[in-house]
């Protein structure tokens, strides 16, 4: 009888600690990566790494289209979308025909709607925000938002859009050349075979990947780890494994010879 | 047994319950924002990529700050408003006591940059701020890739810690102490400890540099 009160006391005690616990934040994003795509392997590396940098393309695999086809509709409350703005959507539309068909519903019943903003207190030229899923990660609505503040392209349209597919921004210096680069300095002005590759990963076009072993990084004992990747779109895998060598001390798998450090990835040397 | 039982269970309600009641009181004199991250998230393009030299010419002020209490929060424009402190201006010249705006808010946050709250210590690159209610307010030029966390080791030296080694991979200082294990876990242990969300990024933390070498590099700009 002791025992059992005992029993219920304890647990009363901790049922109350562990309420009094509680965090007060709510965490509402959790990583949801996964499958083909780069890695922050920063653990191994000595250098700045965002997932994606080393591809040369970003996805999230929880905030993307249905399919290969996109439809946007513009805010019809917006008094400042100008015709000049309208062109720059329909144009930056356009740059992705052949990978992903994007619709303007005149009716008002596109998926993702397009409108301006004016804030001149900002480092944001223009956003893809405002956007919800369903379980699959598909889009049911979004919005992006051009800062009046600020000159706008088609390019940056085209950019914007590029997050409606499923492609996250770029922010390394070696990819000034993509499209999803982070900011409006890059040289692309249209989607890259890269960020194409991106889309048709996402999108599912591109599914049946051809793999292939590269060079990932080197232990304390100077033998190297390979990782498995996409001869073809260049995403990588989680899956890194270290290398098996035969006699010869090349590697059976990747063929990297032992001590050898190509650095294939495309790491900043800096 | 059972009466002693009870006593100690009761004890330990009080003491809990108590515990709570003074931590309430602790935060009713902080105001944080309704949220850390945002119900959406937000992918931005920005303007020109800055490095250090660029964010240093091109703003008005540079200081450490303390972020203060949250102030309001325009969910049109996605921006926050705190109270912040100068703690030491680098550039410029600032009132002590301004308003901190931050791209963000409860409605939608960019990824890994989530919305500050009471404590947070920073060097920041600033620039007045027009058509705001708030007194002296100041944004923050080039958003997050411009930002470092100000920490410090067991003897209280001070560093600046690189988030995500946007602006770190600028700096021309030979001195990274990343690579100092025994600063840079102290260091960083101090970052992960001064803000519970923290350890919820994925923060590569590749940069930190002492006070000096960002002081020298601040003067002799």
């Amino acid at each position: 009888m002791k025992r059992k009160f005992m029993f219920k006391a304890v647990v009363y005690i901790l049922a109350v600690f562990l309420m009094l616990q509680t965090s007060p934040y709510a965490f509402a994003h959790s990583s949801s990566q996964e499958g083909i795509l780069a890695k922050s392997y920063m653990a191994e590396y000595e250098g700045y790494y965002i997932g994606g940098e080393d591809v040369g393309w970003s996805i999230d695999e929880g905030i993307h289209t249905n399919g290969t086809t996109l439809t946007y509709s513009f805010l019809s409350s917006d008094s400042y979308l100008t015709s000049e703005y309208r062109s720059y959507v329909t144009s930056g539309a356009s740059k992705w025909s052949g990978t992903v068909t994007i619709t303007n519903k005149t009716d008002g019943s596109g998926t993702g709607k397009i409108g301006t903003v004016y804030d001149p207190n900002t480092y944001i030229v223009a956003a893809f925000c405002n956007f919800s899923t369903n379980s699959s990660g598909h889009l049911t609505s979004w919005q992006i938002l051009m800062n009046r503040a600020y000159d706008q392209s088609a390019t940056i349209l085209a950019h914007e859009l590029g997050h409606a597919i499923g492609l996250n921004d770029l922010y390394a210096s070696k990819n000034s050349g993509k499209l999803m680069y982070g900011y409006t300095g890059g040289t692309a002005t249209g989607p890259t075979s890269s960020d194409k590759w991106g889309a048709k990963v996402i999108t599912g076009v591109h599914s049946s990947h051809s793999w292939g072993y590269k060079y990932d990084s080197t232990t304390s004992t100077g033998s190297n780890r390979h990782v498995k990747y996409c001869t073809s779109c260049n995403g990588l895998t989680n899956t890194v494994a270290s290398c098996t060598y035969n006699s010869s001390n090349i590697c059976t798998v990747c063929g990297i010879p032992f001590g050898v450090q190509p650095w294939s990835i495309g790491h900043e040397t800096e | 047994m059972k009466k002693i039982l009870c006593m100690i269970f009761a004890t330990v309600f009080l003491l809990l319950v108590s515990g709570c009641v003074i931590s309430t009181n602790e935060s009713e004199s902080v105001v944080l924002p309704p949220c850390r991250i945002g119900t959406s998230g937000i992918q931005a393009t920005f303007g020109d990529k800055y490095t250090f030299e660029s964010a240093l010419a091109e703003a008005d002020v540079v200081a450490r700050i303390e972020v203060g209490n949250w102030i309001a929060e325009d969910t049109n424009l996605y921006k926050t408003y705190y109270e912040a402190r100068v703690l030491q201006c680098f550039k410029g010249e600032i009132p002590e006591n301004f308003t901190l705006l931050q791209e963000g808010c409860s409605v939608g946050t960019m990824k890994n940059y989530p919305l500050f709250i009471s404590g947070n210590e920073l060097l920041v690159f600033l620039n007045e701020a027009t058509e705001i209610e708030y007194e002296s307010p100041y944004w923050i030029i080039g958003s997050f890739t411009t930002l470092l966390d100000v920490s410090y080791d067991e003897s209280g030296a001070r560093y600046y810690v690189d988030r995500y080694g946007i602006l770190g991979e600028s700096i021309n200082i030979p001195s990274n102490y990343v690579h100092e294990e025994n600063v840079s876990s102290e260091v960083l242990s101090v970052v992960v400890a001064s803000d519970p969300i923290v350890s919820e990024m994925q923060y590569s933390y590749p940069y930190i540099f002492s006070e000096a070498d960002i002081v020298t590099l601040l003067e002799n700009k």
